[in-house]
This record gives structure tokens, sequence and C-alpha cells, in this order.
């Protein structure tokens, strides 16, 4: 049996993905035991990775250039070089060991997608204001950020098909499926979500994993938040993180990407180096 | 045939290029006015802004009363004093300069063993208008390194003493540290010597 982590990047635009899937790997080889922190990255830039000081926190960097943007997210079941898979967004943070999540999943699984974001404060998330299609349409709410798969199974054939099919033809799939409230783009939340339905997957309803979900309008503010960064501050040392006067213990998805700065590589690096 | 002429091409095609000007009183810096293309012509004072600027003044977005011009800067740039609401501003962590390169920062902090310096520079100094007035107190929080929640020491000094000299504080302080503040300038920057 072989697990590891997946993080795909597309390196197109000004944001360098590379460095965030830097971060997340050394915040995995911080907090994960042993045979539950293998990563491997998949991307279509090799050149960035040449200037990691840590560049062994990927276990394997494979080069694509088929797939871009999205759309090599949409094939994570053919990319990956692992048995079993997790496959993350590349803006996440891991705080503590979440292997138990993976042992579950591996044992009772064969596809999982998580379902469950919580705001900083660890109060669920049930604004919808970024899910409109998922509530109009009844699509199961689910978050691609965190996917688990086992390779090669007959339910994770289908469903990866299945979920190409919705992204290669939008439109099409908007118009039949999702006809209440019709996304502007039809992303990976939305296909998965979909396909999922289609294909009546209904045993994604687990308490956990719990995801810090950092978008803006969903942290239960009473005021309007386009950048959560605005309104509370991100403060990671290597005691761990804190955002506002919160202490974080779950994984987090970041989302706003220039909080990665040089000097937390640096704090990650260092945990990483006297590990 | 008569060919129809399409209109949505017809516009995409001639798309009108609005100059923005900003009309300013060189003693002060204040804005006066903003005024697009040639309707600048006429006064002496004025640079010229980014569309986005110009139309975000136009539109009351930003406060005219609230745009000065920045005379001391080498380009002319509309300096907009905001209120307090994003978390940086109201609790500004200084930036190290190790990780930041922080071109003209009005305050510097320098810190050699246990000594803590702060200086505005000269560029602070020699400012013909200053926005802030001299008895304002600045707080400086130095709390457990990038962590704000646990406090170390507090500074506080006003202005108008720095402006006379700067201010040297002997502090126990831990090995690793931040200090945080109001942002009242816009540029901070910390210079650890030990390192």
């Amino acid at each position: 049996m072989k697990f590891g982590y997946l993080l795909i990047t597309s390196n197109k635009g000004e944001i360098d993905y590379n460095k965030l899937a830097y971060a997340l790997a050394l915040s995995i080889k911080n907090t994960q035991k042993q045979g539950f922190d293998q990563v491997c990255l998949i991307t279509d830039n090799l050149d960035s990775t040449k200037n990691f000081k840590s560049p062994w926190v990927f276990d394997q960097i494979i080069e694509n250039k088929e797939y871009q943007g999205w759309d090599a997210r949409s094939h994570m079941d053919q990319l990956t070089p692992f048995d079993y898979t997790v496959c993350l967004d590349v803006d996440m943070l891991f705080l503590n060991d979440c292997s138990h999540w993976v042992e579950y999943f591996i044992k009772n699984n064969n596809l999982f997608i998580a379902n469950n974001a919580i705001t900083y404060r660890n109060e669920i998330i049930s604004e919808d204001y970024y899910r409109k299609t998922f509530t109009a349409n009844g699509l199961p709410n689910l978050y691609s950020f965190y996917t688990f798969f086992k390779k090669e199974s007959a339910e994770v054939i289908e469903f990866f098909n299945l979920q190409r099919s919705i992204f290669s033809n939008p439109i099409e799939f908007s118009n039949l499926f999702l006809t209440n409230h019709k996304p502007k783009v039809l992303g990976t939340d939305e296909a998965f979500s979909l396909a999922s339905k289609i294909l009546g997957h209904d045993n994604f309803n687990l308490d956990f994993p719990k995801i810090v979900h950092m978008k803006g309008q969903v942290q239960n503010w009473p005021w309007p938040a386009d950048e959560w960064t605005d309104h509370v501050g991100f403060y990671f040392n290597k005691q761990g993180l804190k955002i506002g006067n919160f202490q974080q213990r779950d994984l987090v998805h970041y989302v706003n990407k220039n909080i990665i700065t040089d000097e937390i590589i640096s704090i990650l690096e260092e945990t990483a180096w006297k590990k | 045939m008569e060919e129809v002429m399409d209109f949505d091409q017809w516009i995409l095609e001639h798309k009108i290029e609005i100059t923005y000007w900003a009309v300013y009183d060189p003693e002060t810096g204040k804005v006066n006015g903003i005024y697009p293309n040639e309707s600048a012509d006429e006064f002496k004072y004025k640079i010229k802004i980014d569309s986005e600027m110009g139309e975000a003044i136009g539109a009351g977005k930003i406060s005219l009363t609230n745009c000065y011009i920045d005379l001391e800067s080498d380009s002319l740039e509309i300096a907009e004093v905001k209120s307090l609401l994003k978390i940086d501003d109201v609790l500004h962590r200084i930036p190290d300069s190790c990780y930041q390169n922080i071109e003209n920062p009005e305050l510097i902090i320098k810190f050699n063993k246990d000594c803590l310096r702060f200086e505005l520079s000269d560029k602070a100094k020699g400012k013909k208008r200053i926005h802030y007035s001299g008895d304002t107190i600045m707080n400086f929080y130095i709390t457990e390194y990038n962590d704000p929640n646990q406090l170390v020491e507090k500074v506080t000094i006003q202005i108008d003493d720095l402006v006379r000299d700067a201010k040297i504080y002997n502090l126990i302080l831990p090995a690793k540290f931040s200090i945080y503040t109001r942002r009242i300038f816009k540029n901070y920057l910390l210079i650890n010597e030990n390192n």
C-alpha cells in the first residue's frame, strides 16, 4: 500500500503556485506521521521548483504539460503515482497530524470528498454566498480541496470519467442539471458535486475532515468581507497558527495566496530541518 | 445593398481614452480638483493620475478632501488618507529587513544588543507638510515573534520627540520578537543589527 498527498499546480498567472505547494509540503512533513507524509507535486513549470532550499519535501516531482489549469485537477486519478491519494488544493496548511483520517478512508472508502468546512472560530459554515448553485440545485456540498481516492477502483474510474465529461461540457450539463442557478464558471467543486449527485454517492457524511475555509463572506461576520486578511491577522510561528486570536488546529485553506511570504516559508523550513 | 453597422463592434473599436489630471496647491499638496483631458490645460500645478483613481474620486468613492500630492517622492502620486478599516492599519506588523525590502521607510527601528532605537528618516523629518499633529502618540507593541496576542513590552512615543531626536530604549527582549503598531506612516522598517 502506497499513500501520498498529490499537489497539482499550473503556473500561468502572477501567483507562484509551486511556492504555495512547497509551503504545504513542508507543513505535511512537519506534522504527518511516517508513512502518511509522502508528497507528489505535479507541475507544468519545473523551473521554479529548483530554487527551493528543501526540494526533498517533494518525494516526487512530475512534469505535466498535457493538462493545464483546473483541467489538470480533473485528471488527478490519472496523474497520481500513489495507490491511495489525497489530492489537496495547494493554498492549504497542515497544523496537526491528520493521518488517522487517511487510515479511516483507506479502510472504508474508495472515494471521499470533504464536506465539512468551518470558520476560523470553529463554526460550521452554513452561509451559501459562494455556493448558490449548490443550494438552488440540491447538490451535495462538496469541497474538492480535500479528495481521497483509491486508484483504479471501479467507483473512482466511473466518478472521474463522469466528472471529466461535466468539466468538458459545462453548458450542456448546466442546462440539464443546474437550471435553478447556473454557475458563471463550472469549476471543480461543481463538477465533483454534480457527478456525485448523478452517481448517487451519499457516503460523504462524516464529521471529518474539518477544514478551515478562509473565504471572507463565510466567516459569519456581520459585515461584508472580500478579503479576510483585511479583517483578521494571520500569525504564524513555530508554536502554530493563530488567525486573529484563535489558535488553529485543523487543516487551513487560507485562500489568500499573498500570505505565504518568504518569512512563512523560512519558519516552515526551520521546523522541517529540526524535525 | 447597404451594410448595417454592428453598433457593439463600433463602440468597442471607438473606446474614448480619458486622461485625468489632479490639480493641486503647490504649498500644501492638497488636491483641489480632478479634471479630464484638456480641461486641465489652464492649471500649472497638476499631475496625471490613472483613470481608475480619477473615476473613483469622480464617483465619490474616494473623498477629494483626503487626497494629497506627495511632493517629496520622486514620482508624484496621490496619497489618500484612509480611515482605519483594515487590520493592517490598526495592527501593523513592522516588517523585518531580512525578509522585506521596504523603500524609503518613514520610521526605522534598529535593534542592537538590548537597545531599540526609533528614528524618523531624513525624508520624514524634512517633510514640508506633515499630516499628523506633533502630539500624536505612537504605541509600539513588542510581542512574541509573529503573535500580537502575547505582549512583551509596550513603548509609547510622541511624533514631536522623534522629530527632534531618535529615541533609544534598553529592554529585555526575547531572541525573536515582532513589533506591531497603529499605522500612521506609510512605511516602517525593523532592522535587526544582531543578525
